[in-house]
């Protein structure tokens, strides 16, 4: 027993027997070491818990709001007014669209998931429901607006159906299963951030655990993104406008759905497209049953996975930047060993990301590009903030044609969601902000040949 | 339906390609497979004009075809090469006595020299003895540890300047799991490499780094080659198996998988600082070593002192010395062991 007092009443650790308690507090530590990575969430912040219903989003939201609420009581006690607490927000998407659900049992889920939030503490907190079809919402209504279809009562529903079937239409032309589930995970992405830039969220934070991060690593490795694997499984990912956490990396599935069991924390089981087929229906699937049966041979086994890959070279992206960091959760800067530790903050390095799934890109993927559309210089310069950004970057981008919109997309989403053969169609319903950022991509393609050849150009407007 | 090959568009389609999925004649899978062999071979420059070059053979299925397809592009695109096989006898009665007998068949129709090395020879153990004394557990890490170093020999032996062996790309996709699953990054680091040791005097080459095992045994079926396709009686490896069960059902969802595996191992970014083993001497044989002693010598010491688990087991803090007098557990060293202590004499 950790604590010597009380009986053991789990396995901790893989081999340490524990008690309620110990094992919370085992599990807290974790994730405070996650949260302090980089200094990562600051007093100034407002954090948006991405909640999916399961024990790692869930357990993430519950130690976020109770420390949340010990700062508070400490900057009280201290009397010091100045000193402020980050804030914790919470979205749920819905992805019932993706998997055909019919609206009504959609709703139901909704309803589950609101009065989950509504237990987490007494005050309530600002809960944000959104789907994945809300990423064509924009577009629906321009397209209403020229037509001017849009004077019917009804046109908030209509546009609804309408983006709904789209994603529905979409998904049914991404013939892989593998490729189908990964891009409503990318959407689901997209939907988490258009949420948090649109209510001031300054980090989002997931609940993704050692168990699905091994298994990500794994599928990786199969799909062929070896190159990009360490970018999303980091403490810290910000090659998105709102930096994204991962404080439960170090945390396996078991021991969070163990204490939410013992901590009574009501989870909801929501059925993912990956949960859906059989398990050799895809890579996604494959690889989650794999680490199921190598942990019942070794428990050990996802932490060494996680650990490995781990090891290799994070990108410029995975810290964060100088002024957003160094900060602890009650505004005021860690100890100065956690600052000594963080070493030297580098600028972050600019990548060139695939515009559907944000992998970066190697630079060998892309030496055969042959750019064949002109874009002007003021592009040049667009931020990251600004690809995300639809109705700000003004690249009238459905006019890059297909051949250069595959060109600058990683080789694992040229092969399982825009294959050679389906290009066209596939490309044609994908959110405007994916094509966006397929130009944003394309301009940091082209200045990157170009520093590449630069002490090969006569003409510096060459 | 009589379907036409996708390739020539005129003969009768006998098979679907696993690595492509298309549906072509055997005439055109033999001619896909051995170009693209060939292409990596000229692609990696595995060998150089004149080379004198081991072919790890042991009887199955991987390095007879390789023995097969390397004798008839050395012939067909004049490499100018010297080859010979290369075989190692373990000692493991009903398995690779049979294999070896395979092997001896290859040298007649390939018409290249064999020359078998055996552990009994090398080490004074077979694999049978060893097993004997190790049980059915660890005993891989032997035979590998063993294994490696005897092809070394043995090419040293008959002068090669180069061994190729017929590691396929599954096996590759395999070694990169198994190193992710096992967090040894540093094998990880180099586990993809084509060619291995070429700051030493034997370079590694393996022609069929990106061949799937399913079209080597498919070119195997239709050329009716003759190789042994017994698994090992003393390798009974769950682990290993696990890894192996999950690549051929993800190369059952997806066939570029094996591909994109061995991409990935390619394409890994290690971190710099990451501690790699230096290369030196074994003090004692003079083979490669990243320790004092090689793992060869600190095996073999175990097991010639009776302490079988010596160079195995972390948990137990067992000192090599390097006269093999002052070790902790001296005292154990029973007599049956000692008077069968022989001498590992490495040149």
């Amino acid at each position: 027993m950790k604590c010597k007092q009380k009986a053991g009443q789990v396995l901790g650790n893989q081999t340490e027997p524990m008690c309620k308690d110990c094992l919370r507090l085992s599990l807290l530590s974790k994730f405070k070491t996650g949260l302090n990575h980089q200094g990562a969430v600051g007093g100034s912040d407002k954090v948006l818990v991405a909640f999916s219903g399961g024990p790692g989003s869930r357990l993430a939201l519950q130690f976020l709001c109770e420390l949340q609420s010990k700062l508070q009581d400490e900057a009280e006690s201290c009397k010091d007014r100045n000193s402020a607490v980050f804030d914790v927000g919470v979205a749920f998407v819905d992805e019932s669209g993706a998997q055909g659900i019919p609206l009504t049992d959609a709703q139901k889920t909704l309803d589950e998931i609101a009065s989950v939030v509504a237990e987490v503490r007494p005050t309530p907190l600002p809960l944000h429901l959104t789907s994945l079809e809300s990423l064509f919402e924009n577009e629906v209504l321009e397209l209403q607006a020229s037509s001017k279809l849009h004077e019917d009562d009804n046109s908030g529903k209509d546009n609804k159906d309408k983006s709904r079937q789209r994603l529905i239409e979409l998904l049914s032309r991404v013939e892989d299963q593998t490729g189908k589930e990964d891009l409503v995970e990318h959407m689901r992405m997209d939907a988490l951030q258009r949420v948090a830039k649109h209510y001031g969220y300054t980090r989002v934070v997931l609940g993704l655990c050692t168990t699905r991060v091994a298994a990500r690593v794994l599928a990786a490795t199969a799909k062929g993104e070896g190159f990009a694997l360490p970018a999303g499984i980091q403490y810290v990912d910000a090659r998105w406008p709102v930096p994204v956490l991962l404080p439960l990396r170090d945390c396996v599935s078991k021991e969070l759905s163990v204490l939410c069991h013992l901590t009574n924390l009501k989870t909801v089981f929501l059925k993912k497209m990956t949960a859906m087929g059989n398990s050799r229906a895809s890579i996604n699937s494959l690889t989650h049953s794999f680490i199921s049966l190598i942990n019942e041979e070794n428990p050990s086994r996802e932490y060494t996975i996680m650990r490995t890959a781990a090891k290799l070279i994070p990108f410029g992206f995975n810290k964060l930047a100088q002024d957003d960091s160094m900060l602890h959760f009650n505004g005021r800067p860690r100890n100065p060993h956690a600052r000594r530790n963080l070493g030297r903050i580098e600028p972050c390095e600019i990548e060139v990301l695939c515009p559907i799934c944000s992998a970066p890109l190697a630079k060998s993927d892309f030496s055969s590009l042959q750019p064949k559309v002109s874009v002007s210089d003021s592009f040049t310069r667009m931020s990251l903030e600004e690809a995300f950004e639809p109705s700000t970057s003004g690249i009238d981008s459905e006019l890059l044609p297909s051949k250069i919109f595959r060109d600058v997309c990683c080789p694992s989403c040229q092969y399982q969601i825009i294959p050679d053969q389906s290009k066209d169609s596939v490309l044609e319903l994908l959110p405007l902000m994916v094509q966006q950022r397929a130009a944003a991509s394309l301009l940091r393609k082209e200045g990157w040949m170009r520093e590449y050849i630069g002490d090969c150009l006569l003409e510096s407007d060459e | 339906m009589v379907r036409n090959c996708e390739l020539c568009l005129e003969r009768r389609a006998a098979l679907r390609r696993p690595k492509t999925a298309q549906k072509i004649c055997r005439e055109c899978f033999y001619t896909a497979f051995e170009t693209e062999v060939h292409e990596i071979i000229i692609k990696y420059q595995l060998f150089k004009e004149g080379e004198r070059v081991a072919i790890a053979a042991s009887g199955g299925k991987d390095s007879t075809v390789l023995a097969h397809v390397l004798t008839e592009l050395n012939k067909r695109h004049s490499y100018g090469l010297d080859l010979f096989l290369l075989s190692i006898d373990e000692g493991i009665t009903g398995y690779r006595d049979d294999s070896l007998e395979t092997v001896k068949r290859n040298e007649v129709q390939y018409g290249i020299p064999l020359k078998i090395v055996s552990y009994k020879d090398l080490y004074g153990w077979s694999m049978d003895e060893i097993v004997g004394e190790i049980g059915l557990k660890n005993n891989c890490t032997f035979c590998g540890v063993f294994r490696r170093q005897a092809l070394d020999r043995g090419a040293a032996m008959m002068k090669a300047q180069k061994l190729a062996t017929g590691h396929n790309a599954d096996d590759m996709a395999e070694t990169v799991l198994l190193n992710l699953l096992r967090g040894d990054i540093a094998r990880l680091s180099r586990c993809t490499a084509i060619v291995t040791g070429e700051d030493g005097a034997l370079p590694r080459c393996k022609p069929f780094k990106y061949a799937y095992e399913k079209e080597i045994v498919m070119y195997a079926y239709f050329k009716k080659l003759d190789y042994f396709s017994t698994e090992c009686i003393y390798s009974p490896n769950a682990y290993r198996g696990f890894v192996r069960e999950f690549i051929k059902d993800l190369e059952s969802i997806r066939p570029r998988a094996i591909l994109d595996i061995i991409k990935s191992g390619e394409s890994f970014r290690i971190i710099p600082t990451t501690k790699m083993p230096v290369q030196g001497n074994c003090e004692r044989c003079g083979y490669i070593s990243s320790q004092r002693l090689c793992k060869a010598c600190v095996l073999l010491e175990g097991l010639n002192r009776g302490l079988p688990r010596l160079g195995i087991s972390k948990a137990q803090s067992f000192q090599v010395s390097s006269d093999g007098n002052n070790d902790k557990r001296k005292n154990v060293v029973h007599e049956r062991s000692k008077s069968r202590l022989v001498q590992h004499n490495i040149k």
